[in-house]
């Protein structure tokens, strides 16, 4: 910097103008500069350069890598545009390179340029990975809502205990009621009404026993092979919802080169998450660097892959360890008690086994089997 | 004991149609009178302070539910006490509910009996409440009818003073102490020194409670 002073001294405009196309030069979007009568550029950084393969000023700004607004697309046509019209917006939206595929971001002003011409500035930035980005998410966001629905299973289960309810409370009502009038001496046409009504009411608990079979039988399990980090990618994506709202980290730890297994993908992806909400449940007190739940894939044999979900929560009584896989088992208030039932009837009709032990810590460890693609039928 | 004849009533609410035409079956079937409404709205239009009995009430039902026609009442300052009917999963909510006064509830399906003691039981609870507000209500009025005088009497007796020491507080004599006192009792309605103790104690405890 020895010669600054004279170099500015000497050439403050030059200075200055080399100062703005360094700039322009760092930027990574590609800035260019028309005239707006005939198209001739002007001026292009290094970015549009780049993407041009040389240097393009005094070349006619068309059939470029850049997509650019065609006539049509303008606010204001460029070629009409006199001197006191400038600045003004021409053009901002997103355009598509056909040939490339590629996303460009592009906005175009009218501006005066240094000798009175009035020229199209445009700034171009490639947008393809961001644009992807957002389209993964939304990809994401529409399987997590799928895998919600499957997940309410359980919720379902609970919804039907309530509605099953109503006609079972209404048949004991009415029985009872028949029953204190009987003792006290009444006749069979006053029990009479009460009778029929309640053979009504198991009528309706038998329909509703019936859209239970029915929704059972729609969502039979149907298999295929599927990558386990797939599956687990799925079913944490939902957890981490709830880990985070817990404020548990979720750990995942995948061996490498698993291979794929056979099976109803959706299913096991309910598995999982029953497994890693009853953890996070069992975690509720546990403190500091204890609040990490753990999910472990590896292969077991050249048949199996095992799944772990390893928790350190407050562990299992040794009586209640007995009873956890029994239907409607539950040491939770608002707890319904099928999820471990369930879980364990959708591994085995994998022909998989799940089990429960303590955890290599504290906690307790629920795990899995799962046969391999083509090794389930031998 | 039949409710019928006290003048108690069953209350109840719950959008079942099939629920409460049974509820209101076995109820009947054991000698109580009772009502019976589909939603909320529907109570809460014939509801009026003079209500005595019990409400039983369901959760869960579309439009205003249980646990918010209870707070309605609360701020109505219903003094049916309330019952609620609680379904699967309904069991933290109405022990939320206990906090904020209700009776007690009773889980879906119900063993009848249980059923049926929880209700004698808050039925007579509300008797005894309602006896305890009359007879409150009967002491504030007669208490209002003592002379200034009568009333300092009334206080040194309850403190557990004799005559004499009653007398000289008071500077007054003996003799007109016990005028005083016999007009009081009279007054008071109160046939003897216990039970004038009783009743002005019970009437403070009710104003401490509000
Ligand atoms: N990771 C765990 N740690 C401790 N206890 C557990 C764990 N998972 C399940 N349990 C016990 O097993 C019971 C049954 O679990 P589940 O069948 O999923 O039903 P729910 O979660 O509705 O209670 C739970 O209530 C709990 O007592
Ligand atoms: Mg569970």
């Amino acid at each position: 910097m020895e010669n600054g002073k004279t170099m500015m001294a000497a050439d403050a405009g030059g200075a200055a103008r080399e100062r703005l196309e360094a700039v322009l030069d760092g930027l990574e979007s590609a800035v260019y500069a028309a005239d707006a009568r005939n198209d001739e550029i002007l001026f292009a950084n290094r970015a549009f350069r780049t993407l041009h393969g040389g240097d393009t000023v005094g070349r006619v700004l068309r059939d470029l890598v850049v997509p650019l607004p065609e006539r049509g697309d303008y606010r204001v046509d460029p070629r009409g545009l006199a001197g006191d019209d400038a600045p003004c917006e021409l053009f901002d939206g997103e355009l598509l390179q056909p040939r490339g595929g590629r996303w460009y971001h592009v906005r175009e002003q009218a501006v005066r340029w240094v000798d009175g011409r009035i020229v199209r500035l445009g700034i171009a930035t490639d947008i393809t990975d961001r644009k992807k980005t957002a389209e993964i998410a939304r990809q994401q966001e529409e399987r997590i809502s799928r895998t919600a629905r499957l997940i309410t299973m359980g919720e379902m289960a609970s919804m039907l205990a309530h509605e099953i309810n109503q006609p079972l409370s209404a048949i004991a009502n009415y029985c009872a009621g028949c029953i204190a009038r009987m003792q006290a001496g009444a006749s069979m046409q006053e029990l009479l009404p009460a009778m029929r009504k309640a053979s009504e009411q198991a009528e309706r608990a038998g329909k509703i026993i019936r859209r239970i079979r029915e929704f059972v039988k729609k969502s039979e399990p149907r298999r295929a092979p599927a990558p386990v980090s797939a599956i687990l990618d799925e079913a944490l994506a939902f957890a981490e919802i709830d880990a985070r709202r817990a404020g548990i980290r979720l750990a995942v730890d995948v061996a490498p080169g698993l291979p794929d297994v056979y099976a109803d993908r959706i299913m096991i992806e309910q598995v999982v998450l029953n497994l890693v909400r009853n953890g996070l449940d069992a975690m509720k007190d546990a403190i500091g660097d204890e609040r990490v739940l753990t999910v472990r894939a590896r292969a077991c044999g050249e048949r199996l892959v095992e799944i772990a979900v390893i928790d350190r929560g407050h562990g299992i009584d040794e009586e209640d360890r007995e009873r956890l896989f029994q239907p409607f088992f539950t040491t939770k208030a608002e707890g319904m008690g099928m999820g471990l039932a369930i879980c364990r009837s959708i591994v085995e009709f994998h022909n998989g086994r799940l089990s429960v032990e303590s955890g290599p810590e504290d906690g307790t460890m629920f795990a899995f089997t799962l046969p391999v693609e083509g090794g389930a039928c031998e | 004991m039949n409710e019928a004849e006290s003048g108690q009533k069953i209350f109840i609410v719950d959008d079942d149609e099939a629920l409460r035409d049974s509820l209101v079956w076995l109820l009947e079937s054991h000698g109580h009178a009772v009502a019976a409404f589909g939603c909320a709205g529907d109570f809460l239009a014939a509801w009026n302070k003079d209500l005595i009995g019990c409400l039983l009430l369901d959760v869960r039902m579309p439009g205003m539910s249980g646990p918010e026609l209870f707070e309605e009442l609360a701020r109505r300052h219903s003094t049916l006490p309330v019952i609620f009917i609680t379904g699967h999963g309904d069991v933290p909510m109405a022990v939320a509910a206990l906090k904020k006064g209700a009776v007690d509830f009773i889980e879906k399906p119900f063993a009848g009996n249980d059923m049926l003691h929880i209700i004698a039981h808050c039925l007579a609870r509300e008797r005894e409440e309602r006896e305890r507000r009359r007879a409150g209500a009967d002491t504030a009025r007669r208490l209002a009818q003592l002379t200034a005088r009568e009333r300092e009497v009334l206080e040194l007796i309850v403190d557990g003073k004799l005559n004499k020491q009653i007398a000289d507080t008071l500077g007054i004599s003996i003799k007109t102490v016990e005028v005083h006192r016999s007009r009081l009792m009279e007054k008071m309605g109160a046939r003897s020194l216990a039970s004038l103790i009783r009743q002005v104690m019970s009437a403070r405890t009710d104003e401490a409670r509000g």
